[in-house]
């Protein structure tokens, strides 16, 4: 995975991750990305998902399947 | 180093007397002018935290061994991870982390260091760029091709911001 892929709206990775919660995003082309989701469990499973699919250990395209074996917690969030 | 025009995702490391020093993983800092964000003045100035260059920890995935694999984070200032005992985040958090800001380079000169602007070039509306809230998570990736790919665009909104040819 790289960054510029991110800015493909082609590419599978946030419209698949998007189908399980909202967040949001900034792609850097500088090689980071800022991400963010309603609740730091969210954002945590997302930060974990980009980081497998750069390994390889995941498609782009599975990431909801991935993210949904993570603990997500409710809608509410103790943390925030 | 960057190229001009190229948005980028950077963490304020210091504040200098009109602006702040910004770390977006190039050899050097690059500069951001206090003045360079939608609606800025003299008088009305964003405040921007300061914070350490990276605030690296590892983070283990439970799926994996530590060794194999660390990815660099950060986080907002003050977010508590101790709740989340499904994932195990190692090392402790730093107090006060950098704003992280999304910014558009506006000056890359081999000789001499970058220039950030928080507004869009054309409509000097913020578009987007700008201060990204507490809480979120920098994640780094590999940047190869990433100019290749994207010959020019915009940001799109502050939901989520995708390429526009």
């Amino acid at each position: 995975m790289t960054c510029g892929s991110l800015l493909n709206p082609d590419y599978p990775l946030f419209a698949s991750a998007a189908a399980l919660f909202p967040f949001e995003t900034a792609v850097g082309t500088n090689g980071v990305l800022w991400l963010r989701g309603s609740t730091l469990r969210q954002t945590i499973a997302l930060g974990r998902a980009l980081g497998a699919v750069d390994a390889g250990d995941c498609r782009p395209e599975d990431v909801a399947a991935f993210m949904g074996k993570m603990d997500l917690g409710g809608e509410e969030d103790e943390s925030r | 180093m960057p190229a001009a025009q190229e948005s980028v995702v950077g963490t304020i490391v210091a504040r200098h007397g009109e602006g702040y020093r910004v770390d977006i993983g190039g050899a050097h800092m690059a500069s951001l002018d206090a003045l360079a964000f939608e609606n800025a003045t003299k008088r009305n100035r964003p405040n921007l935290k300061v914070g350490p260059s990276v605030a690296i920890s590892s983070c283990a995935s439970p799926e994996s061994p530590p060794s194999s694999r660390s990815n660099t984070w950060v986080t907002g200032a003050g977010t508590r991870l101790s709740s989340l005992s499904h994932l195990t985040c190692l090392a402790p958090l730093p107090v006060q982390v950098g704003t992280v800001v999304y910014a558009r380079v506006s000056l890359a000169n081999r000789d001499m260091e970058p220039e950030l602007e928080c507004f869009a070039a054309e409509s000097h509306k913020a578009e987007g760029f700008g201060e990204l809230k507490d809480g979120g998570m920098l994640v780094s990736c590999s940047l190869q091709m990433a100019r290749s790919y994207v010959p020019h665009f915009l940001p799109n909104s502050a939901a989520v911001r995708t390429l526009i040819r």
